[in-house]
C-alpha cells in the first residue's frame, strides 16, 4: 500500500463526512474508527519492520505538472512512522471520545469533517519527503487547527483564540518555507532526505535558512516566546485539546526539529538556542500553569512545559538526551492525551472545569478516577509507568554528563517536581473525597456515554503495559528512532531497574517532594508580578495585531481613495517612470524606424485623421454615449489595422468585443451623473503631461519593438509546431487552446467568476431588483 | 424601449447567427474563429433578444440561463483535459480521433483541444448574457 493512500482516504472521509454524518451518524463512527484502526495497525506493522531494520519506506505519486517545486514524495523513517502511529492512535481514541462527548449534536458533521482533514494533514507533515510538501500539510494543519479551536464560531472569545493560533503558526510556516526555499536553491534539492544527508557530508548549511526554519518549528510548537497561543487554543472542545495540543500538531515543531536534525547539528548557536528556548518554555509553562483554575488550562501549561524540555533534550543532541526525548514524547503523547480526555470528561459530567470548586466524584465516576490517577502517575514518572521511564533516562543523562549537566540536572528535578504536583492537581482533585462548597452536587453528574471512556482506560492502560515492557517494546523503537534523528547508528537498550543508583534517589525524591507539593497548597488563581510579566508576550501579540489593523486602515484608506483618476495617475506616473529609468539606464537607446518598413498604403494613412478626429471629440465632448460611440468607432479603426495587417482573428474578436462593450456600457451610462469638469484646471496640465507621456513612451516602445530582438523570435516555432504537433494551421487558435491552454483555462474560470462577482455586486447594491 | 422589430428581426436572425457561431467555432483550428469568436457571436443573438424588450423565448436554445452555460462550458473544458493524463501523457496533452471524411466539411479532426474550444464557447456564451443580464436588470423601473 503506497505510504500515501492513508492520507487520501482520511481526506476522502473528511469530505464524505458532513453528508455521511447527517444522514446516519452510527455507521459513520463505525466506518471512520474501524479506518483508524486499520491505519495504526498499518503504520505500527510498518514501525515494527523499520525498527527491525527494514528499508525507509518510500511512495511518489503521479504529478499533474511536473516541476521541482513539489514533488508528491512520501519518505517513512522510523521518526515519521512513529509520529504516524501516535497520530492514527490516539486519532482513533479522539474520534470514539468526540463522538461520546458531542453525542448527537447537530454540528458534529462539521467537527468530523475539520478533525479528519487535520489527521490527514498531519500524517501528511511527517510523512512528506519533499519539502515544499511538508509546507503545504503544515499550513493544513494551522487551517484545519483554526477551524476546530472556532469549533464554538458565536463564542467572540474562540474566534479571536482560533485566529491568533492561525497567525502564529501561519507566519511561523511562512518563515519555514522561506528557508526551505533557500535551502533548496542552495542545496538544488527539496528531499529532506538528501537534506540530511548532505549535512552528514558536511555540507555548510545556510544559517539564515535554519534560523528561518526554526522559527517555523518554535511557533508551530508553542516555544518561548510564542507560548501563548496554546494556553488560548484550550477555547477548543475537549477532543480537539487532546488531539492537537497534546499529542499531535503541538508535536510537529519537535518532529521538524528532529527531522532535520543533522541541519541543526552544524551550528552550534542553534542548537544552543534551542536549548534556551526550551528550558524558557518549561519554567514559563510551570509558573503560569501553577496560578491557573482551569482544568485544561492547567494541562495545556503543563504541555508547554513539556514541549519546553523536548526541545532543550533535542537541542542537547546526543543520542542519549534523544533518547530521553523520544521517550517522555511517547509518554506525554499517551498521558496527556488521556488527562485531557479524562478533563473533558469531568467537564461533560458536571459543567464545571473550576479546580477549586470541584471534588467528591470518585463514588460517581470510579474508573474514570482510576484511570485519571494512572495517567496522573505516569505523567509523574511513577514505575513501572511508561514516564518512570523517560524520567529515569532523563537523570542518567544528568549525572553522566560533565560538569555543567549538574545545572541540567537540577533543572529536570524542579520540571518534573512541578510537572507532578499539577499533574496530581488537575487529575486527583476532582475525585478527593470531600466536596468543595459551592461546587457541583456529585449526585447531579449527568450520565457519561462509555465511548467517553474508552480513551482515557486505554490510555492509562497503554502507560502500564508499555512501560513495564519497554525493554521489549520500545528498545528496538527508541534505538531506531535515536539513529535516525542522530544520522548515525545507534544501538540502545532500555531497562525498567538500574539498580541503586544515584537518579533512583532522584527519582524518590521527586515523587516525595511532588506528593508534598500537591497535598500542601492550593491554587488561588491570583496573578504575581512573574506571571504579569510573562502576560506581556500575549500583550505584545494583541499590540501587534491591533498596529497591524490600524496601520493597515491607514494606509488603505489613503491608497484605495476610491478615486478612478487618481488611480490611473498613480499607475501611469509610475510606469512612465520605471519605462524611463531603464531607458535612461540603458543610454537612451535610439529609436529608429525598421529599414525594411517600406511606403505606407494610402487606406492605412487615412486612420490616422479619423482617429485623431474622434480621439479630439471624447476629450472635449460633455456626452458619456458621444464619447463611448468616438472611443468605439477608434477601436474599429484599429481592428481595420488587424485585419490589414494579417491578424484577422484579432480584428474579428476586436469587432465582437468592441460591438459589446457599447451595449454593456449604454446599461451603465444610464445610470450616471451627466458629465461635468471637476478636476481644477491645474490638475488637468498636470493629466495633460502624463497622458502625453504615455503616449509618447507607447510610440516609442512600439518602435523599439520593432528593431530590438533579444531572443529568437518564439513566433516561428510556433507557426512551425502548430501543423505538425497540434493539427491546427490557425496558429492563433491552437496557442490558446493546445499550446497554451492553461492559460486559457485558468482566463475562462476567471471570466465566469468576474461575470457572478459583477451579478452578485449588482445585486446587492440595488436590493429592489427582483429578477428571477 | 420595447421594439417589435428588434425581436422580430432578432426571432429571424437567432438560428443562422448560431449556425454561423457553431461554424465559426468549429473552423477555428484552421482559419481564422474559434470558441472566443463563436461564442460571442452566439451571445449576441442573446443580447438582440434582450435588447428587444420582448425578453427571450420561453424554451429552446435561446432560453437558456447564464447559469446552465457558465458550469457546463468550465465543466467541459475541464474535462477535455483528462483524456490525456488518463491515456497515460501529461496533464492537457491533445488527443485526436484519427480523421475521417464528412460530405460539406471534407476531412474532419477532432481531438480534446476541439471539445477544450467548445467550453471556451459555452463559458463565453455565459459570460456575456450574464453581464448584459444583470447590468440591464434595472430597466423599467416599474
Amino acid at each position: 500500500m503506497p505510504l500515501y493512500l492513508p492520507i487520501l482516504i482520511t481526506l476522502f472521509l473528511a469530505a464524505l463526512s458532513p453528508w455521511w454524518v447527517a444522514r446516519h451518524r452510527p455507521s459513520f463512527i463505525i466506518a471512520g474508527g474501524l479506518l483508524q484502526f486499520g491505519m495504526a495497525a498499518h503504520f505500527i506493522t510498518l514501525l515494527a519492520s523499520s525498527a527491525t531494520g527494514g528499508e525507509v519506506v518510500r511512495a511518489h505519486a503521479p504529478n499533474l505538472f511536473p516541476t521541482r517545486l513539489i514533488e508528491w514524495s512520501f519518505a517513512g523513517n522510523s521518526w515519521s512512522l512513529l509520529f504516524a502511529v501516535m497520530i492514527t492512535g490516539i486519532g482513533l481514541l479522539v474520534f470514539l471520545f468526540a463522538q461520546g462527548y458531542f453525542g448527537s449534536s447537530a454540528k458534529g458533521h462539521r467537527f468530523y469533517a475539520s478533525l479528519l482533514t487535520f489527521e490527514a494533514a498531519m500524517l501528511g507533515v511527517v510523512l512528506a519527503d519533499h519539502a515544499v510538501l511538508l509546507f503545504l500539510f503544515w499550513e493544513l494543519t494551522s487551517v484545519s487547527s483554526f477551524f476546530l479551536i472556532a469549533y464554538n464560531h458565536l463564542d467572540k472569545e474562540a474566534r479571536w483564540n482560533a485566529l491568533q493560533a492561525l497567525l502564529v503558526t501561519g507566519i511561523g510556516g511562512v518563515a519555514m518555507l522561506a528557508g526551505f526555499l533557500i535551502l533548496g536553491n542552495e542545496w538544488g534539492t527539496f528531499s529532506i532526505e538528501s537534506w540530511r544527508t548532505l549535512a552528514l557530508d558536511g555540507t555548510s548549511v545556510p544559517f539564515a535558512a535554519l534560523c528561518l526554519i526554526l522559527l517555523g518549528a518554535i511557533t508551530k510548537s508553542a516555544l518561548f516566546p510564542f507560548f501563548f497561543w496554546l494556553p488560548n487554543a484550550m477555547s477548543a472542545p475537549a477532543p480537539v485539546s487532546s488531539y492537537l495540543h497534546s499529542a499531535t500538531m503541538v508535536k510537529a515543531g519537535i518532529f521538524l526539529i528532529g527531522a532535520l536534525h543533522p541541519l541543526f547539528q552544524t551550528s552550534q548557536p542553534i542548537m544552543i538556542t534551542i536549548v534556551v528556548l526550551g528550558a524558557l518554555t518549561s519554567v514559563t509553562g510551570l509558573v503560569l500553569g501553577w496560578i491557573q483554575t482551569d482544568t485544561k488550562k492547567i494541562l495545556a501549561y503543563t504541555t508547554l512545559s513539556v514541549l519546553g524540555m523536548l526541545a532543550l533534550l533535542m537541542g542537547v543532541g546526543s543520542p542519549d538526551a534523544l533518547k530521553v526525548a523520544v521517550l517522555v514524547m511517547v509518554g506525554h503523547a499517551c498521558y496527556k492525551a488521556g488527562l485531557f480526555m479524562a478533563a473533558g470528561a469531568v467537564d461533560k459530567a458536571t459543567g464545571c472545569r473550576d479546580i477549586r470548586k470541584l471534588g467528591g466524584l470518585r463514588q460517581v465516576l470510579p474508573v474514570l478516577g482510576i484511570a485519571s490517577l494512572v495517567l496522573a502517575l505516569s505523567k509523574s514518572g511513577f514505575p513501572p509507568l511508561l514516564g518512570f521511564v523517560g524520567k529515569e533516562y532523563a537523570y542518567k543523562l544528568g549525572f553522566a554528563g560533565p560538569g555543567s549537566a549538574y545545572a541540567l540536572l537540577a533543572f529536570l528535578f524542579i520540571i518534573n517536581v512541578g510537572l507532578m504536583a499539577l499533574a496530581l492537581r488537575v487529575a486527583c482533585t476532582p475525585f478527593r473525597k470531600d466536596r468543595p462548597v459551592g461546587g457541583p452536587d456529585p449526585a447531579e453528574t449527568k450520565a457519561l456515554s462509555p465511548l467517553i471512556m474508552v480513551g482515557p482506560v486505554v490510555l492509562a492502560v497503554a502507560g502500564i503495559v508499555l512501560g513495564i515492557l519497554a525493554p521489549w517494546l520500545l528498545s528496538p523503537v527508541v534505538s531506531a528512532v535515536v539513529s535516525h534523528i542522530h544520522g548515525q547508528n545507534v544501538v540502545l537498550s532500555l531497562k525498567l531497574w538500574h539498580g541503586f543508583q544515584p537518579a533512583l534517589f532522584l527519582s524518590i525524591a521527586t515523587l516525595a517532594a511532588g506528593w508534598w507539593i500537591y497535598r500542601s497548597t492550593s491554587v488561588s488563581g491570583a496573578q504575581n508580578l512573574i506571571t504579569r510579566f510573562l502576560g506581556g508576550f500575549e500583550g505584545a501579540y494583541a499590540a501587534s495585531y491591533a498596529g497591524l489593523m490600524s496601520g493597515s486602515a491607514w494606509l488603505s484608506g489613503k491608497l484605495q481613495s476610491g478615486d478612478l483618476r487618481a488611480y490611473l495617475r498613480c499607475f501611469f506616473t509610475g510606469v512612465l517612470l520605471l519605462v524611463g529609468y531603464m531607458w535612461w539606464s540603458s543610454g537612451f537607446g535610439f529609436v529608429s524606424l525598421p529599414e525594411d518598413a517600406g511606403p505606407i498604403p494610402w487606406v492605412e494613412w487615412m486612420l490616422l485623421p479619423i482617429i485623431a478626429v474622434f480621439l479630439w471629440l471624447i476629450v472635449t465632448t460633455y456626452s458619456r454615449i458621444l464619447a463611448l460611440l468616438a472611443f468605439a468607432v477608434i477601436g474599429f479603426g484599429i481592428a481595420f489595422l488587424f485585419a490589414r495587417l494579417g491578424a484577422p482573428d484579432l480584428a474579428l474578436t476586436l469587432l465582437l468585443v468592441e460591438t459589446f462593450t457599447i451595449v454593456l456600457f449604454v446599461h451603465i451610462i444610464r445610470g450616471l451623473p451627466p458629465l461635468r469638469t471637476i478636476v481644477p484646471l491645474r490638475g488637468r496640465l498636470l493629466d495633460i503631461v502624463i497622458a502625453s507621456g504615455v503616449g509618447i513612451m507607447m510610440t516609442l516602445l512600439v518602435l523599439k519593438t520593432q528593431v530590438v530582438q533579444a531572443q529568437p523570435a518564439i513566433s516561428s516555432t510556433l507557426t512551425e509546431w502548430s501543423y505538425a504537433m497540434a493539427k491546427g494551421k490557425n496558429v492563433v487558435n491552437v496557442i490558446l487552446v493546445d499550446f497554451r491552454a492553461l492559460d486559457t483555462l485558468g482566463e475562462i474560470t476567471v471570466v465566469a467568476l468576474a461575470a457572478v462577482g459583477v451579478n452578485m455586486l449588482w445585486k446587492k447594491g440595488n436590493p429592489s431588483t427582483t429578477k428571477p | 424601449m420595447n421594439s417589435l422589430l428588434l425581436h422580430i428581426g432578432a426571432r429571424i436572425l437567432a438560428w443562422p447567427l448560431l449556425l454561423i457561431s457553431i461554424w465559426i467555432l468549429y473552423r477555428g483550428h484552421n482559419l481564422p474563429g474559434g470558441g472566443f469568436i463563436g461564442g460571442l457571436l452566439a451571445a449576441g443573438v442573446f443580447m438582440l433578444y434582450d435588447l428587444s424588450g420582448y425578453g427571450r423565448p420561453k424554451r429552446g436554445f435561446f432560453s437558456l440561463s447564464p447559469f446552465f452555460f457558465l458550469p457546463l462550458g468550465l465543466g467541459i473544458a475541464v474535462l477535455s483535459t483528462l483524456p490525456g493524463l488518463l491515456s497515460g501523457g501529461t496533464f492537457m496533452e491533445g488527443i485526436w480521433l484519427p480523421g475521417f471524411e464528412l460530405p460539406l466539411l471534407g476531412s474532419v479532426h477532432l481531438g480534446t483541444p476541439f471539445v477544450f474550444d467548445i467550453g471556451v464557447w459555452f463559458t463565453v456564451i455565459g459570460f456575456v448574457i450574464l453581464l448584459n443580464e444583470t447590468l440591464a436588470s434595472e430597466e423599467d423601473p416599474s
